[in-house]
């Protein structure tokens, strides 16, 4: 085996007694173990202090309250998103027909469409929810067709 | 006689159902694990809590968007895979936001210097391990994932290759490359700390 090869084996639980024997007599691989030893101990982190497992208590239930809430915005979303696909459906009627008398329907059903620029930072911020690239990084399974962004 | 613990699988399923307590057993399953994943990259507890938040979050909407496949299949779903890459994605992500590791090193975070500790000493080791993490969060993409998943999280080689898609030769080999690159930093971390040369 190659110095590279046993210092693979050396990252194992039980790098086994081939790797043990070539360790002895090897001063680049003795110098590995060293380095290992030496990155993990400053790599590692202190355990969790007692004041930072607290802040898990609870987290259950307040992922599951931020869950329901994002759950409406996004029910709130799409019901905006469809009353302002309909009335730029009636518009589009209205446009055609060109009666005053549409125009009045017209304002009316848009209204909600508008309305959404006034939704709560709730509803605003579920977009952003869905879309965060964060998300699109999960490779198993694929995002459905459609959903890329 | 006792009962095999529900798989997440089945847990996801549950949920998707409407099932809150199935949503809650998955969080009291990972919680730990995540949060230590979040930890690293945040400059306080209650930051990485709501890391740890954020990341179940994402990883139940992946679960929601996958629904129909979830509904129909009865394979393996691999929640776990999800919150550990989104949890370190997110983590990394507030690196670059926040760009917060000077205001925060870990002593601040943890509360854990002693007070009889020589100030200086204390000062020192407190940037070395800030600098170390820095470090850390700098390595190439893959190594980072590996290498937290490995020191953080505390998981095998062949489960960090599962939850990454590589090998697990893969998932070694670029552990091995970002302890090499960290001991480099650490040797010039010394250099500069130990102008004398001793190490
Ligand atoms: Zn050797």
């Amino acid at each position: 085996m190659t110095c590279e090869e046993i210092e693979l084996r050396l990252l194992e639980p039980e790098p086994g007694a081939e790797v043990d024997a070539h360790v002895a007599t090897c001063a680049s691989c003795q110098a590995f173990v060293k380095d290992l030893a030496l990155v993990t101990e400053r790599a590692t982190l202190p355990a969790p202090t007692s004041a930072e497992r607290a802040m898990l208590t609870g987290l259950a239930e307040s992922t599951w309250s931020e869950w329901r809430r994002a759950q409406r915005g996004r029910q709130a979303w799409v019901g905006y998103a469809a009353a302002a696909c309909f009335g730029a459906l009636v518009a589009s009627a209205g446009f055609w027909t060109a009666r005053p008398v549409r125009e009045v329907v017209v304002e009316r059903v848009v209204a909600p469409a508008s309305s959404s620029s006034l939704a709560s930072n709730d509803e605003l911020e579920e977009p952003n929810f869905v879309a965060d690239d964060v998300f699109f990084e999960v490779t198993w399974p694929e995002p459905l067709e459609g959903e890329t962004p | 006689m006792t009962s095999e613990p529900a798989s997440d699988g089945a847990l996801c399923r549950a949920f998707l159902a409407g099932d809150s307590k199935a949503f809650g057993e998955l969080v009291h399953r990972y919680q730990d694990l995540v949060f230590k994943l979040v930890r690293r990259y945040a400059a306080a507890p209650d930051e990485a809590r709501d890391l740890t938040q954020r990341a179940f979050l994402q990883a139940f909407e992946a679960a929601r968007r996958t629904l129909p496949r979830l509904v129909d299949s009865e394979g393996e779903v691999p929640f776990k895979a999800w919150l550990l890459r989104i949890a370190i994605n997110l983590g990394k992500n507030q690196v670059r936001d926040g760009a917060r590791w000077p205001r925060a090193p870990l002593e601040a975070v943890d509360g854990a210097v002693e007070p009889s500790a020589g100030a200086h000493e204390a000062l020192e080791r407190a940037e070395a391990e800030a600098l170390m993490r820095r470090a850390v969060t700098m390595l190439p993409r893959r190594q980072r994932e590996v290498f937290t998943l490995r020191i953080d999280a505390g998981l095998p080689f062949a489960e960090i290759a599962g939850a990454l898609g590589i090998s697990e030769g893969n998932a070694k080999s670029h552990f091995h490359y970002a302890v090499k690159r960290l001991r480099d930093e650490v040797r010039v971390l010394t250099a500069s700390s130990n102008p004398g040369g001793v190490s």
